[in-house]
């Protein structure tokens, strides 16, 4: 217990000295907490849009074949691929679908382009799409109406009963029955359902046409070994695997966290180096304080510990700090950097960006804001600890 | 018989380096303080009266010679052991008092008892009786950059006092003083020595050298030359 309260007291004389000398404090806690702001919020829409994208990789199809001529993404013909996969082994269930990208008909976002997604209404239950709706899922063969994503509604103010019209190819009028908040923003907030067949008319589909056909395996670890085979019966084709779609989002968005993070670990070693100038240039007053603490009884160690408590409260302090701004500025949309992050918000509805963060990230965010720093002053205080308490008075 | 001594200094000498070769400043200084002992070291300034305190209270190592405070060789221990013998025994008392800036005056009392793990709450408490003692505990909880050189004393006096120590070394306690607050003071040593501590006073002034409780004087006539005990 005495032991304890010795450090207590350490503790407590290391917060005093950073009230007193708070303008480095502030020197060094600022850019401290400006980049474990930026580092918070960084993560959060990474881990977030991360998370989106494994969620909804987990329902993607094992393999998805599409049509490119001259690098452009052309329909695919249903009977050609049906005669190549006709006698394939493991190949579970194939499905076309009609998708597309149309601009979006509302005045909330000029410019902007939503996903239109042709869908069995029979065959998918809102469930399928994963998200709670409001209003209702269509019958079976119903046309002329679409389920919309949350975002989209927002974003151009739409409201069940109302009617929107879309325009590709052809043009379609629909009266929206439902509104989905699906639990992956980034795949699904921007999104339309519709009928597969008022998705063709849409975008000038045939019936033997679609965007692209989905493929299920009895054993997805085949999906390598018949995309080799498939691409030898259907030039001109490419097989999208779902590993890859999986790894080209990991790519994407961890090349840019990459990016925050240099900027991030910039400001953590400007910060550093900072602390560790202070430290080094120490000035004569505050050595003849700490010797002043060895003169009262003070043990080397313990003045060394009331020094590395500073650096530590300091450290502590901005990551806190970082962590609560960088969450309210992630919870406010994370304006400046999320056009960063949501790439497509470009071209699609603006949305919120998803958030989450890893145990994992949350952890090495806070040793990274507090351990350089504690780090960086062990040798200024080692040296101030080891100081003879009557050269340090007498200057 | 040498555990009952609270200071010993056996040829205990110091020399500083100096742009013309070492300085000496003590040589070949034998001392033996008993409890309640005080000593009066007189001298003008430069002749090695702090020196000899700074010494005493294991703040500077001697160049030749040793020094025991209580059965501790303190000239000869490491500074981490050093620590535990000024927490538990040295209180020291300097001349241009060494309050810590930018602190307040109960905060500034309260550092000296940190070492010695005390609940928070007690250390308060002995802090304010300690400014108490020497008229300062309605300005316990000012900076200490507010106070005039006399308060700034007077709250050096309480911080060097507050965990009992067995020896005390004051260097000129009643120079920055008036005559009422140094008659305080003066009195204040002497309470401290009627309960056993030893007291080792540098001092030039003249009320300071006739005091009645002083034991013993000793005397820097010029630097390094002793006069006495």
């Amino acid at each position: 217990m005495k032991t304890l309260l010795v450090h207590l007291g350490a503790a407590w004389f290391a917060v005093r000295n950073l009230r007193r000398r708070y303008l480095r404090t502030l020197a060094i806690s600022v850019p401290l907490t400006l980049a474990m702001t930026i580092a918070t919020t960084a993560a959060l829409i990474s881990d977030g849009i991360r998370q989106d994208g494994r969620i909804a990789a987990q329902h993607a199809p094992d393999l998805v074949i599409q049509h490119v001529v001259a690098g452009d993404l052309v329909p695919v013909h249903l009977s050609h691929i049906r005669t190549v996969l006709k006698d394939r082994v493991g190949i579970s269930d194939m499905s076309p679908r009609v998708w597309g990208l149309v601009p979006f008909p509302g005045e909330g976002a000029p410019g902007a382009l939503a996903t239109i997604f042709g869908v069995h209404w029979s065959h998918h239950a809102p469930s399928d799409v994963r998200g709670v709706l409001v209003g209702e899922w269509p019958n079976q063969d119903e046309r002329g109406v679409t389920v919309i994503g949350s975002g989209l509604a927002a974003t151009g103010h739409l409201e069940l009963g109302q009617t929107i019209r879309f325009h590709s190819k052809g043009a379609h009028s629909f009266r929206i029955v439902g509104i989905l908040t699906p639990n992956t923003n980034v795949s699904a907030a921007s999104s339309a359902w519709v009928h597969p067949e008022d998705a063709r008319t849409l975008f000038g589909l045939s019936s033997d046409e679609a965007t692209d056909v989905a493929v299920s395996l009895l054993d997805s670890a085949e999906s390598p070994y018949l995309a080799e085979t498939v691409l030898l019966k259907l030039p001109e084709h490419r097989l999208v695997e779902k590993s890859t779609v999986v790894r080209h989002f990991e790519a994407i968005y961890g090349q840019k966290s990459a990016a925050f993070s240099a900027i991030w670990l910039m400001l953590i070693l400007v910060t550093v180096s900072l602390a560790f100038a202070f430290g080094m240039d120490t000035q004569a007053n505050e050595r003849r304080e700490m010797a002043l603490l060895k003169v009262l009884g003070w043990s080397p160690l313990l003045v060394v510990e009331c020094r590395l408590f500073e650096a530590a409260l300091i450290g502590i302090f901005a990551t806190v700090t970082g962590f609560g701004l960088g969450g309210l500025w992630a919870v406010l949309g994370a304006p400046m950097i999320s056009g960063y992050f949501l790439g497509w918000a470009q071209v699609y509805p603006g949305f919120m960006p998803p958030l989450a963060m890893q145990w994992s990230t949350g952890f090495a965010l806070a040793m990274v804001g507090t351990i350089p720093l504690v780090a960086a002053g062990v040798i200024p205080a080692w040296r101030i600890g080891v100081l003879s308490p009557d050269d340090a008075l007498r200057g | 018989m040498a555990a009952t001594k609270t200071l010993r200094m056996r040829s205990v000498g110091k020399a500083f380096r100096g742009p013309d070769g070492p300085v000496v400043v003590l040589k070949n200084l034998n001392l033996e303080l008993e409890p309640g002992e005080v000593l009066l070291v007189t001298g003008p300034p430069g002749s090695g009266k702090s020196t000899l305190l700074s010494i005493g209270a294991s703040l500077l190592r001697p160049t030749t010679g040793e020094v025991f405070v209580q059965s501790h060789r303190v000239s000869h221990l490491p500074e981490h052991r050093l620590a535990s013998i000024r927490q538990q025994h040295v209180g020291f008392l300097f001349q241009d008092f060494q309050l810590v800036r930018g602190v307040s005056a109960v905060d500034n009392v309260k550092i000296t008892l940190v070492p010695l793990g005390l609940m928070p709450t007690e250390a308060h408490r002995r802090a304010l009786a300690a400014l108490d003692a020497v008229d300062m505990g309605h300005r316990a909880s000012q900076v200490v950059n507010y106070l005039s050189g006399g308060e700034q004393q007077r709250v050096a006096f309480a911080r060097s006092l507050v965990h009992n120590p067995t020896l005390v070394f004051a260097d000129e306690p009643t120079a920055s003083v008036d005559q009422n607050t140094g008659n305080k003071m003066i009195q204040l040593l002497v309470e401290h020595k009627s309960r056993g501590a030893t007291l080792i006073i540098a001092s030039h002034d003249p009320v300071m050298i006739n005091a009645p409780f002083v034991d013993r004087r000793l005397s820097f006539e010029t630097i390094g030359l002793l006069v006495g005990p």
